[in-house]
């Protein structure tokens, strides 16, 4: 059987058997296997367990605020390879340090730091939801708040290791990559422990993160299944799916996040399920990027012989049959349908809410999921030109890429995390105004790089395509500095962001709103179902109002009132 | 409700409890320090600023890139973040 087809076969089936076993449980081995986990995560770890209190919430932030500083030093360590992209030499003097930070030195870190944040960020979320929406605590709190300081650790370790030439650096990015994964595979363990005693079915947003969780390792399962020798074929079609399982998770806490920030459900739950499933039986055309493969020899360092040599989305005819193009070209352009159907949904319910403008997470998630459908298709066009092996877009993925993690997934994730904020460590944003502002920032800048850069892009294509070489160099020089300095606003957004979650005041004092059997009062707006009620997690205990009676506790009132 | 400023660079210089001339105290010293230096130029026409004048050419030898300007922002950012972080953490 073709490769590809076998390859997607394999990874679809293991989360099939993994999502039959977690609704019909595993047996007698159940009780076995979860006290192993349980003494693993906490008395195994000796010493080490009593290093944190383990105070309820508290590791969810701390993965929260490790995120956001890895976030931050990812969109500046993303501005200085932006940078060093037109002037290869500008930091030359840092070699009197025996530092070689030119060329393109920056660009591992810049992934590994933005992607590591982003990822820290989604955990602290998950650790947040799926307990509470089990209605059970998380089963290890300081175990969970270990593991952020050892993912904080990896990031760091990559990073320096990515500095340091020979095989000694390689084995240390290598050593922070795992160390980061090995981390969270604890937090996958911590979370399918607390769901374990969960009495009501999985909702939605459990469904999305557990899913995604798990996806990202079954895709590199699939990758090492399918053997060295398939490698070049299945390299990117495991990056890819590692990209599919990321929204995953950024969908399932967005759809968390409006109906608990709001109190409105979101519109369409056949949409929500359609996304799930379409997300999994698809593949993300996003962030395809050749550069990558300087990433993924670093991540891929005990098996880089032969492994990411070479490896491309071969075209077909070539070296693949055209089946495998065939299947992947599909499951990429119906990816598509499923950016539209979340974005439909989210924006239907940010809308609603009239809180956009005025509250800094929703503004936030509306930037994202306005963006979304935009960049899959843009990102569509770039991979399958790149699979086909024309070749005519090559020089726009690399800026199709940074369009699409930082104008899409990033604001998502972020605008998400920051909507349960409160929910987690009960403290609101030290000011909405101020935060607004930030998106303002984070948004023009991310927009402003991406045109810019795709106007320098478009412009080289053309005159590549003219035989005008020479005009090439003057037009991309003119823009490529301007690129730079608008991604600069993102930088700022992202700092006045995480300045405005760290200097945060505590609200909640008389208790939060939401306890954990759900929110505690719930306002109804128009018509609604007791479908999309319990999907909001609304529970008996709830009490319901309609927008008439709504008082200044709930909703998007209060926001509009801090202005 | 509480009173947004933003982020200014006087807003992070003055404290909570600040008087109320603080910022045209402020003001006031930047203005002084301008005087200082046009006068010190007029008496002593010709001579470097004593300290600056040694240290900016030790700068322009490492620094000879606008990148630097953003990174010293970037710099500021992440310690006034670092600073925030461990002033709360130690209220708290």
């Amino acid at each position: 059987m073709n490769t590809i087809v076998l390859m997607m076969i394999t990874f679809w089936g293991i989360l099939a058997v993994f999502a039959w076993r977690l609704r019909a449980g595993i047996g007698f081995l159940g009780d076995v296997v979860a006290g192993m986990t349980g003494f693993m995560l906490g008395k195994a770890l000796g010493p080490g367990a009593t290093i944190l209190e383990g105070r309820s919430g508290t590791a969810s932030s701390a993965w929260i605020n490790h995120g956001m500083i890895w976030l931050f030093l990812g969109a500046s360590i993303t501005f200085v390879d932006l940078w060093l992209g037109h002037s290869p030499n500008a930091l030359h003097s840092l070699q009197s340090w025996s530092w070689d930070l030119t060329g393109d030195a920056a660009y591992t870190p810049s992934v590994m730091a933005t992607f590591g944040g982003m990822i820290m960020l989604l955990i602290g979320c998950s650790l947040h939801i799926v307990p509470r929406m089990s209605d059970k605590a998380l089963a290890n709190e300081t175990n969970a708040g270990l593991m952020a300081m050892m993912f904080t650790v990896g990031i760091l370790l990559f990073i320096l290791g990515s500095q340091v030439t020979h095989d000694i650096g390689n084995l240390m990015a290598f050593g922070g990559y795992a160390l980061s994964a090995l981390s969270t595979v604890a937090i996958i363990a911590n979370l399918l422990l607390s769901i374990r005693e969960q009495t009501t079915g999985l909702q939605a947003p459990q469904w999305f993160i557990i899913i995604g969780l798990i996806g990202y390792f079954v895709s590199q399962i699939t990758f090492v299944l399918m053997g060295k020798d398939a490698a070049p074929h299945t390299l990117w079609i495991s990056e890819q799916l590692h990209i599919g399982m990321f929204l995953c998770v950024i969908f399932g806490v967005v759809y968390y996040a409006i109906p608990s920030t709001t109190g409105i459900p979101i519109p369409s739950r056949s949409l929500v399920a359609l996304t799930l499933v379409g997300t999994v039986f698809t593949v993300s055309p996003m962030t395809y990027d050749p550069a990558m493969l300087t990433f993924l020899d670093l991540t891929w360092f005990p098996l880089n012989h032969g492994v990411t040599a070479g490896a491309s989305f071969p075209p077909c005819g070539a070296e693949v049959n055209c089946t495998s193009s065939l299947i992947i070209t599909t499951l990429m352009a119906l990816s598509i349908p499923v950016m539209f159907m979340f974005s439909t949904n989210v924006l239907t319910a940010v809308r609603r809410s009239g809180a956009i403008f005025e509250d800094t997470a929703l503004t936030l998630i509306a930037l994202g999921a306005f963006m979304l459908p935009i960049m899959a298709i843009a990102s569509l066009f770039t991979t399958l030109d790149a699979m086909s092996g024309s070749n005519e877009l090559a020089a726009a993925i690399s800026s199709i890429r940074l369009g699409a993690v930082w104008t899409a997934i990033i604001p998502l994730a972020l605008g998400g995390t920051l909507a349960i904020l409160p929910d987690v460590s009960g403290k609101e944003l030290e000011s909405q105004a101020s935060g607004v502002k930030a998106v303002w920032f984070l948004g023009l800048g991310a927009v402003g790089a991406f045109m810019v850069n795709m106007m320098s892009d478009f412009a080289e294509i053309s005159f590549a395509e003219a035989g005008l070489e020479e005009g090439v160099s003057s037009t991309a020089a003119e823009l490529e500095p301007i690129a730079s300095i608008l991604f600069y606003g993102v930088v700022l957004g992202v700092l006045f962001l995480a300045q405005n979650v760290v200097r945060g005041t505590r609200s909640h004092d008389s208790g939060p709103e939401f306890s954990i059997l759900g929110p505690s009062r719930y306002v109804i707006s128009g018509t609604t179902t007791v479908r999309d009620l319990l999907t909001a997690g609304v529970t008996l205990d709830t009490v319901l109002s309609t927008e008439d009676d709504n008082d200044d506790q709930v909703g998007p009132t209060v926001l509009s009132e801090e202005e | 409700m509480e009173d947004d400023t933003g982020f200014g660079l006087l807003d992070y210089m003055r404290s909570d409890e600040e008087p109320a001339l603080g910022r045209m105290a402020i003001a006031m010293g930047f203005i002084i320090l301008l005087i200082f230096l046009v006068l010190y130029d007029v008496l002593y026409p010709g001579h470097g600023f004593p300290v600056v004048s040694d240290v900016v050419p030790l700068l322009s030898g490492v620094m000879d890139s606008s990148i630097w300007f953003f990174i010293l922002g970037i710099m500021v950012g992440f310690f006034s973040l670092v600073a925030s972080v461990l002033v709360k953490a130690v209220e708290e």
